[in-house]
């Protein structure tokens, strides 16, 4: 059992604290009383087979799977993409659950078997990310075939299941006419989306699921109409904190317990990256993986096991916190934003910093209405061209027209939406699809009325003005900027680390 | 452009210089390993747990792997079945010749290399062992197991790695003789089984299945040898051979797969 997440507050004993801004990490002095809220430790992962094999063969609330398949049925595995954690797995769960349940499939004799990931808007999976994450045994067994496709959102394959107020949904064809399917994802995060909603559903009914300004009461019925069309199996493994390799373990550890070698990995780190400004970054920080220790394998009904793990993961990653700050500060590191540049775009650093960090508390907030939120980002202009287009052509085209959601909807989406580079790029270029970059943006919108300044330490000045947001060159210079909002004596929380932490703010 | 930026808002065009840091975040270091500073009503330091072995890895191109590829034309099959597998575990693979356990060895990483000498207590210290099968009967390709891989895996729950082992019959003398080719060896690796819990007979009997379906089906996909196992038992290929039939198959050319204009 690791040790849970708890709350520091500076004294004059506290030495300096360990931030990290895109690639660059440093040592940062705070001042007296700020909140230092860590997360619970990082632990190696364990073969998760005893889990695995205690859900599959006694779920809540129905059969053990076995039961539930017979030969000649039609069987489909739905791999949840949504909520995969950055810095990515070094040993992805998801593939000893899908070797489990293959291997049940074929003992009781299941020959029609097919693979589908629920990636929604996401990218769609390239043979080497089926590789990567479901392992070469189901890579070699089940692509050659063509039996692992990624769900496609402007497929004209789509099934419709029903009417939810007066707007059809459709759903994959694949696990629509499916006899039995089974869910496979993991929970790393507090989210409440139903990833097959997210994840299988049609264009429209994703428009209006995440829209700009999405209708009360139609995420629940697209939710019920998919579990009452296809009443899948699900299983869930819920993951700790990231523990990543030796070279970079300190950044999980607490500062007073670092020991001679953490320091001199933190010298060599920070030694590669500025001398080498370009390729240090990459060598260091460029797509690490790290190990997430399984802390429980929830199995059986769908909405059941999706909220037995949202309750598992709270349980084991929530921190209570005294009162709601004034400013909240939070690192924003690279590879937790992109899976592969170790920096990030802007979009997604705003978003990782407003919306996952920031807006990761149970019932209230980390920082007040109205207070500040300081984060730490280069907030470089930078884009994949394959990866990234649409998201390249939104922060130069739309944002520097308007940064108001409601008007972004109105005079920018439709069109891109429907450009054929864009979609050519998601359908054969393994691009997310653009409706994805706008939908961020509503969210990071959303999430950033409630804070009155937020300003980017070290960030780029256009960058963050065509955000809507402030930069500043240290951070006291940010904390500067703020008290003129939130006064000169702020309570002040900080968010450390690159893991997630749930805020319990009483 | 329709946003009115501020004037500041200007983007950095400065081209950034390497740095040297080195110096000043070593004797950072220094004096705060010297000077170790703890903040007040923090946690107390972890208890070092039990250590775990950490789990495997797979194989990859490691050095000995390398230099066994100089005399052999050695192939790894299903090595990714190691990868998150929990340390140690047991490997359980059919005995051709005299050298499968040098070269099953030297074909592994130094961590994960078994050993067949006081298995229980190899396994209790965190090292991997293997078990063989008996003899093959006359004929056959595949020896029987004994409950003995099964029954270490079910005693200190652990894993079982059914390992195939192709090409390395009479290997020994094969390597006397004046070859231009290298001897074609292939390591195939199936999914791990998990004996805790069920009978010895009947995990017995499913590796030994696994290591015949490795042995004669080693080319097909994981998945398919998986339905294969369900439908019939005995495998494809097992019927009774002349010995030097293994032989000549074992030395079959392969096939060529050069593009040629004129044939």
């Amino acid at each position: 059992m690791p040790r849970p997440g708890f709350v520091l507050e500076v004294d004059d004993k506290t030495p300096h604290l360990l931030t990290m801004s895109g690639a660059q990490l440093r040592l940062e002095r705070f001042g007296i009383g700020t909140q230092v809220v860590y997360t619970a430790d990082a632990e190696e992962s364990s073969d998760p087979v005893g889990l695995i094999e205690a859900a599959v063969g006694a779920p809540t609330g129905g059969a053990p799977l076995a039961e539930q398949l017979s030969p000649g049925m039609k069987l489909t595995l739905v791999i949840i993409d949504q909520d995969a954690p950055l810095p990515r797995p070094h040993f992805d769960p998801r593939r000893a659950l899908t070797e489990r349940v293959l291997e049940i499939a074929a003992r009781r004799g299941v020959d029609d078997v097919e693979l589908v990931v629920a990636n929604g808007l996401k990218q769609r999976w390239s043979t080497q990310q089926v590789s990567r994450a479901l392992g070469d045994r189901v890579a070699t067994s089940f692509l050659p075939d063509s039996l692992i496709s990624s769900h496609d959102v402007t497929s004209d394959d789509l099934v419709s299941i029903g009417e939810v107020q007066g707007f059809p949904v459709l759903l994959n064809r694949r696990v629509a006419q499916s006899d039995v399917v089974v869910v496979i994802g993991v929970r790393a995060d507090a989210s409440e989306h139903d990833p097959l909603a997210v994840g299988l559903t049609d264009l429209a009914t994703l428009d209006r699921l995440l829209g700009f300004d999405p209708a009360p009461g139609f995420a629940e019925g697209v939710s019920d109409l998919i579990r009452g069309a296809v009443e899948p199996f699900a299983l869930f493994a819920v993951l700790g904190q990231p523990l990543l390799a030796w070279s970079l373990r300190f950044l999980a550890t607490r500062e007073w317990e670092w020991k001679l070698t953490d320091r001199l990995a933190l010298a060599g780190s920070r030694q590669i990256i500025a001398a080498l400004p370009r390729q240090g970054a990459q060598l260091v920080n460029g797509n690490p993986r790290a190990d997430y220790a399984v802390i429980d394998v929830v199995g059986g009904g769908y909405a059941s096991s999706l909220s037995d793990s949202l309750g598992v993961w709270q349980a084991a990653n929530s921190v209570e916190v005294n009162g709601s700050a004034d400013v909240l500060v939070t690192s924003v590191w690279g590879p937790a934003v992109d899976a592969v540049d170790s920096i990030g775009s802007p979009l997604d650093v705003a978003h990782h910093a407003l919306v996952r960090r920031a807006g990761s508390h149970l019932a209230k907030p980390l920082a007040r209405e109205g207070g500040a939120l300081i984060a730490f980002h280069p907030l470089r202009n930078r884009f994949s061209n394959r990866r990234q287009s649409a998201a390249a052509d939104f922060f130069a085209k739309v944002l520097t027209e308007t940064t108001d959601a409601g008007e972004i909807a109105a005079r920018f989406q439709a069109r891109a939406m429907d450009d054929e580079w864009y979609l050519d790029l998601y359908r054969k270029n393994f691009a997310d699809h653009p409706l994805r970059v706008y939908q961020l943006w509503y969210e990071t919108a959303r999430a950033a009325e409630q804070f009155s300044e937020i300003i980017w330490v070290g960030g780029d000045r256009r960058c963050a003005a065509l955000l809507g947001h402030r930069s500043a060159t240290t951070y006291a210079d940010a904390l500067e900027i703020a008290s003129g909002t939130v006064g000169m004596h702020p309570s002040i929380t900080m968010l450390r680390g690159p893991g997630l932490v749930l805020g319990d703010v009483r | 452009m329709s946003r009115d930026l501020p004037s500041w808002a200007q983007s950095t065009k400065k081209k950034k210089r390497p740095r040297l840091t080195l110096l000043n975040d070593l004797l950072d270091a220094l004096s705060a390993t010297l000077q170790r500073r703890r903040p007040g009503g923090v946690p107390p330091n972890p208890v070092p747990a039990r250590q775990l072995w950490p789990r495997a890895e797979r194989p990859g191109r490691h050095l000995t792997l390398r230099l066994l590829a100089l005399r052999f034309d050695i192939e790894l099959v299903g090595d990714d079945s190691l990868t998150g597998l929990r340390r140690p575990f047991v490997l359980a693979a059919n005995e051709q010749g005299v050298l499968d356990l040098q070269l099953l060895r030297m074909a592994m990483p130094s961590q994960l290399r078994p050993t067949n000498i006081a298995l229980s207590r190899a396994l209790a210290r965190g090292r991997n062992v293997i078990v063989f099968t008996d003899e093959p009967a006359a004929g056959r390709q595949v020896g029987e197991f004994s409950d003995v891989a099964a029954g270490l895996a079910s005693q200190h729950n652990v894993a079982v790695v059914p390992v195939g082992l192709v090409g390395t019959f009479k290997l020994k003398e094969l390597l006397k003789l004046p070859l231009r080719a290298r001897p074609k060896v292939s390591i195939r690796f199936g999914a791990p089984l998990y004996p805790r819990g069920r009978g010895l007979q009947d995990a017995t009997a499913e590796l030994q299945r696994n290591v015949e379906q490795l042995v004669h089906e080693g080319e097909l996909s994981w998945w398919t040898v998986e339905r294969r196992r369900t439908g019939s038992p005995s495998p494809h290929g097992a019927e009774p051979a002349p010995r030097w039939r293994r032989l000549w198959d074992q030395a079959a050319p392969p096939a060529d797969t050069r593009a040629r204009i004129w044939r």
